[in-house]
């Protein structure tokens, strides 16, 4: 489709929007926190007998337009109480409201998604949002409460193994996942080896997840989106908390600066191992450092009605370092600023400027030679939103996003006493990332069909300074470098760009059901290489280029929902299409690390994913939960690999099943549990051995030929809270024991072919982490 | 072993004492290919008189204690000149001699092996390379040791060298003790690529105990001119022979590159050998 096209079509999509203008009255107003007058985002405001509504902005701004007449307003949040107003509309209608938690104790078993109504009522699919307190109810690894876990419970999302925060969004890479913190790119939200990941719960306010019905604002990855936002800090009174486990600590400050305009949040995290190593008698492990800290903080300003300003950071690093010989950390660091700003009753708008990045140092002194080497990613992002409510029926959104992208692959010296040196320098690469998008939510036909239409056009540049590569491809299985082409800095070379129209359709069938079905082309610009079978903090990443053109992938869905028991039974099956193209996968053998020809270890061709999703969650007095199947598989075809025959993919499961719920007990203990199975993973299993000079080598099958042993594991955690009622008293604490793997399965996260001390023989072997592991974290607040 | 392997080696230390993880050996439902696969092991050099092939079968991966000897195999060297026949030792059913082959090889001449074995015709073809001559051979005692981080005395062997004029030369090391290989298998072994080295190149090697070595005994490092594609097959044994499985290493698991044909494993090199020595003294 051409661009003139496409924009041809655009007018005649939104002109029975843009004709439709003031034909109502409008509600608008603002939805606070009763306690801590932080503004929330997402709160489901909708007229109570049509079921139509409107969620919140970022600020808490909502616009709700409605024929003259009286009606019950309905504001409802996941984990705070309902309120209703009852209204009588003859003119335009300021509405702030201040909502109220709901009891703490039935809170912390509650595990809150998206609001019930909203399911069956929006066209959003394939899309969750979650509070901390869900988070925080999950049983946890360790009793390090973890969004990264939680999301790998959630039907179509699949876990990278144990110990590890990786995850697989309908048949996509772990590198297809869009992370933000705050409006900021993450790029390895691993933290000690996938132990914790970057987001501390102390400072994390909601969690949403889109693994379809992406909307165009978002942009730069194929699978999903995870959009983290931390809290903006009680606007009211100061609150402090934190907690002690068994590998970490954690504490946190939050207050008013000026009260009712200004507030701060500040939390910091730190774990143990090396100070426990101090205390040892060997002499090796005192001189040992093994630890990961991280802080985050945030100041959030509201000036006057209308301009909401908000700062946030976020640094985190893993040190190791073994006496003076060996150092090596790495981490993440990101900052963002952003102002909001209500224009009018209609008319609101933000823009931010994020900074992130990633870094990876090492170094070594192993008399006579040392080595060092350093790699970095990071990008500025400047980005723009908009929103334009020109009636009841439609919400116009518009925007733009500009990202500079550095990436700084390494930089390896290897000196030697005696002359001898090794330099080798990878050439960094660099890059623009530019994005516009338009999109239109419309409800037609007194809301029975609903649309959300938009598109965005993304357009990638490379620039100076770096190096291209051109390449010999005769040889399928090796390129060789034929020419360099040196990059200068401030001049642009090749470019890409492409459409990526994105389509939502709702169609209610009554009040508790709906049928939805979705239509999303994402664009991917820059990739990870995928080698290792576990998280490592030397993330390998690469530019689209001459080589690596960018990868598209084309995803299709249908769903149907239907709630039952007045909502408190909500229900969903949603099946899937994905088609990826040019997705990138390693040759045999391939050499990722400290490689500046990395192009030449890659080879693309076509991936695709299908499978259906099933869910079910519950809500009672006592007990919450939620259960999802998933059923899919996951191939690709690439010349060069496999020897061009179509395999599995390594992220292909066939069956992932999940349950999490939690019960009541009193008001001084909970107790939630969780269980997963999945099908073990695919894998290049051994089918002889060669003998060669003495030694032995296994002789493999095709990739990922065979399957892992299948995945299943059990937990339970109890709280138990001596004051009772946390509501009630200034200081209140908490008890959370936890144990991971209660019946000790022993899950690989890899196989290893090992050889006898004699070379003779060859032995398979799991690593894992083993199980059952008990875990007990002291909480408190004040 | 390539550097990059060494730097990985040591980031994998200590990422496995973060992991918390433990390791249980487990037996597999593996596909079986006994027998199935031909394994050539024809490293060919100008340095001595008798020049040999190996030929073995695959067996399968957990019988990998029994072998099968390729016993009745046809194996030709040809320069496309003069073919080279290799006969088969009976007390050896696997090892195939030839005693003309070494001293007519020439530096830059490409040569062809040709192995009928068990109804199929196997092929590859090889190109001498220059060598350096290695300038000398120096030896020091290891750090590790010195700082009493590891109990036993290790002395560490260096090679210098000056390297050719031309870069894009690969090189593979063997260390001897009185004239017995100590690096026979792959993974001992060390290979060079030296596209990153100076013209003059002082390089560890590997180290030896010192309670192997006795004063007078003759330290001798041999450097062969090998083939990218042979570089490539002793970093990719290593790999897969000592890193397979690894979750923090490298890629997928993959068979070991070749340059044989029609499925057969192993490698074809023929090579130019150069030598130096050092009399220990302690």
């Amino acid at each position: 489709m051409s661009i003139p096209g496409s924009i041809n079509i655009f007018i005649l999509l939104f002109l029975p929007t843009l004709v439709s203008l003031g034909q109502d009255y409008s509600i608008t107003g603002r939805v606070t926190d009763k306690e801590t007058g932080e503004t929330l985002a997402g709160v489901n405001v909708y007229e109570d007998v049509r079921k139509i509504g409107v969620v919140s902005d970022s600020i808490g701004h909502y616009r709700l337009s409605l024929s003259t007449g009286s009606h019950k307003i309905k504001f409802s949040f996941i984990g705070y109480e309902t309120q209703e107003h009852l209204i009588s509309l003859n003119d335009h209608l300021s509405l702030n409201v201040q909502l109220a938690r709901e009891n703490l104790q039935l809170e912390e078993v509650t595990m809150s998604f998206d609001q019930s109504i909203q399911d069956t009522q929006n066209t959003e699919m394939g899309t969750i949002s979650m509070d901390m307190n869900t988070i925080r109810n999950i049983p946890a690894f360790l009793g390090e409460v973890d969004v990264l876990k939680t999301i790998q419970l959630l039907p179509g999302v699949l876990s990278a193994g144990d110990g590890n925060t990786g995850f697989f969004v309908r048949g996509g890479d772990a590198d297809q996942n869009l992370i933000l913190l705050d409006n900021a790119q993450i790029y390895n939200a691993s933290r000690m080896l996938g132990l914790f990941s970057v987001f501390n719960p102390d400072a994390i306010n909601d969690v949403k997840l889109y693994k379809g019905s992406i909307h165009p604002s978002y942009g730069g990855r194929l699978s999903s989106v995870l959009d983290v936002k931390m809290k903006q800090g009680n606007i009211e009174n100061y609150k402090f908390s934190g907690g002690i486990g068994l590998i970490s600590s954690r504490l946190s400050a939050e207050g008013p600066i000026q009260r009712g305009k200004s507030s701060f949040i500040f939390a910091g995290r730190r774990t143990y191992a090396d100070l426990f190593l101090k205390l040892s008698p060997d002499e090796n492990q005192r001189e040992t450092r093994l630890y990961f800290y991280d802080i985050n903080s945030k100041l959030t300003y509201v000036i006057g009605e209308r301009n909401h300003v908000s700062f946030s950071i976020y640094h985190g690093r893993d040190i190791t370092a073994f006496r003076d010989i060996f150092a090596s950390d790495w981490g993440n660091t990101m900052g963002s600023i952003r102002w909001l700003r209500m224009f009018s009753g209609s008319f609101s708008g933000n823009v931010s400027l994020s900074y992130s990045s990633y870094g990876f140092n090492i170094s070594g002194d192993i008399e006579p030679s040392t080595l060092s080497w350093q790699s970095a990613l990071s990008n500025i992002n400047l980005q723009s939103e908009f929103t334009y409510l020109p009636g009841q029926n439609s919400s116009i959104s518009f925007g733009t996003s500009s990202m500079y992208h550095n990436l700084v692959p390494g930089s390896l010296n290897l000196d030697f006493e005696e002359a001898t040196a090794i330099n080798r320098p990878m050439s960094p690469s660099n890059a623009f990332e530019h994005g516009v998008y338009l999109m239109n939510k419309q409800s037609l036909w007194d809301d029975r069909l609903a649309l959300d239409y938009g598109i965005r056009m993304s357009l990638f540049q490379v620039t100076g300074p770096g190096k291209q590569y051109g390449f010999y491809k005769g040889n399928p299985l090796q390129w060789e470098v034929t020419d360099t082409l040196i990059l200068e800095k401030g001049h642009l070379y090749d470019r890409f760009n492409g459409l990526e129209p994105r389509l939502s359709l709702r169609v209610r069938l009554g009040e508790n059901s709906s049928v939805k079905a979705g239509y999303n082309r994402m664009m991917q610009y820059i990739q990870q290489t995928q080698s290792a079978q576990s998280v490592v903090p030397y993330d390998v990443w690469h530019i689209s280029s001459n080589n690596i053109p960018p990868q598209t992938a084309d995803q299709l869905a249908l769903g149907y929902f239907r709630n039952f028991l007045s909502n408190r039974i909500e229900t969903s099956v949603e099946i899937y299409y994905k088609d990826i193209n040019n997705i990138s996968d390693v040759i045999d053998n391939a050499e990722i690390l400290g490689n500046e020809f990395i192009e030449s270890q890659l080879r693309i061709g076509k991936g695709w994913s299908y499978g259906y999703e099933f869910m079910v969650r519950g809500e009672g007095d006592r007990f919450n939960g939620f259960a999802g199947y998933t059923w899919s598989r996951t191939r690709r075809k690439i010349d060069g690999i496999n020897e061009g025959r179509s395999y599995y993919s390594p992220n292909d499961r066939r069956h992932d099943f999940s349950f999490s719920g939690g019960y009541l007990v009193n008001d001084r203990l909970s107790m939630s549990m969780n269980f997963v199975y999945s099908s073990g993973r695919a894998f290049t299993f051994p089918v002889g051995t060669m003998r060669y000079q003495g030694d032995t080598a296994p002789i493999f099958a095709g990739r990922n030929s065979g399957n892992l042993p299948d995945y299943h594991r059990l937990d339970i955690s109890f709280r138990y809270s001596p004051g009772g009622d946390e509501g009630t008293r200034r200081f209140s604490s908490t008890w959370y024991f936890a144990i991971f793997n209660v019946y000790g399965r022993i899950n690989p996260i890899s196989v290893s072919f090992n050889r006898s001390a004699d070379y003779s023989t060859q032995s398979t072997s799991f690593l894992y982490i083993p199980g059952p592991l008990p875990s007990v974290t002291w909480n408190f607040n004040f | 072993m390539d550097f990059i392997k060494y730097i990985t080696g040591l980031l994998v230390f200590f990422l496995a004492v973060v992991l918390l993880s433990c390791e249980k050996n487990v037996i597999l439902d593996l596909s079986d290919t006994e027998g199935k696969y031909l394994i050539v092991e024809a490293n060919i050099d100008d340095s001595g008189v008798r020049q040999e092939v190996r030929l073995r079968h695959s067996t399968s991966f957990y019988d990998s204690g029994k072998w099968f000897p390729a016993s009745d195999a046809v194996v030709l060297i040809t320069d496309g000149k003069k073919n080279y026949y290799f006969t088969q030792k009976n007390s050896h059913k696997e090892r195939y001699y030839n005693y003309e082959l070494s001293s007519s090889l020439v530096t830059g001449n490409k040569y062809y092996l040709t192995v009928h074995d068990a109804g199929g015709t196997y092929t590859a073809s090889s190109t001498i390379k220059p060598v350096p001559e290695i300038d000398s051979v120096t030896t020091r005692v290891n750090l590790l040791s010195r700082l009493g981080i590891i109990n036993e005395e290790l002395i560490d062997i260096y090679i210098h060298f000056e390297n050719l004029p031309d870069r894009g030369n690969f090189y593979l090391i063997n260390l001897y003790v009185n004239d017995d290989i100590q690096t026979y298998t792959p993974s001992q072994k060390t290979v060079i690529n030296d596209t990153h080295l100076k013209g003059y190149t002082s390089m560890y090697i590997r180290p030896i105990r010192r309670s192997d070595l006795s004063r007078g005994d003759k330290i001798t490092l041999k450097m062969r001119s090998i083939s990218r594609e042979q570089y490539n097959f002793y970093n990719d044994f290593f790999s897969q022979s000592e890193l397979s499985g690894n979750p923090f290493a490298g890629a997928p698991p993959a068979n070991i590159p070749t340059n044989l044909s029609e499925g057969a494993r192993g490698f074809f090199q023929v090579s130019s050998v150069s030598s130096a020595s050092k009399i220990h003294i302690p």
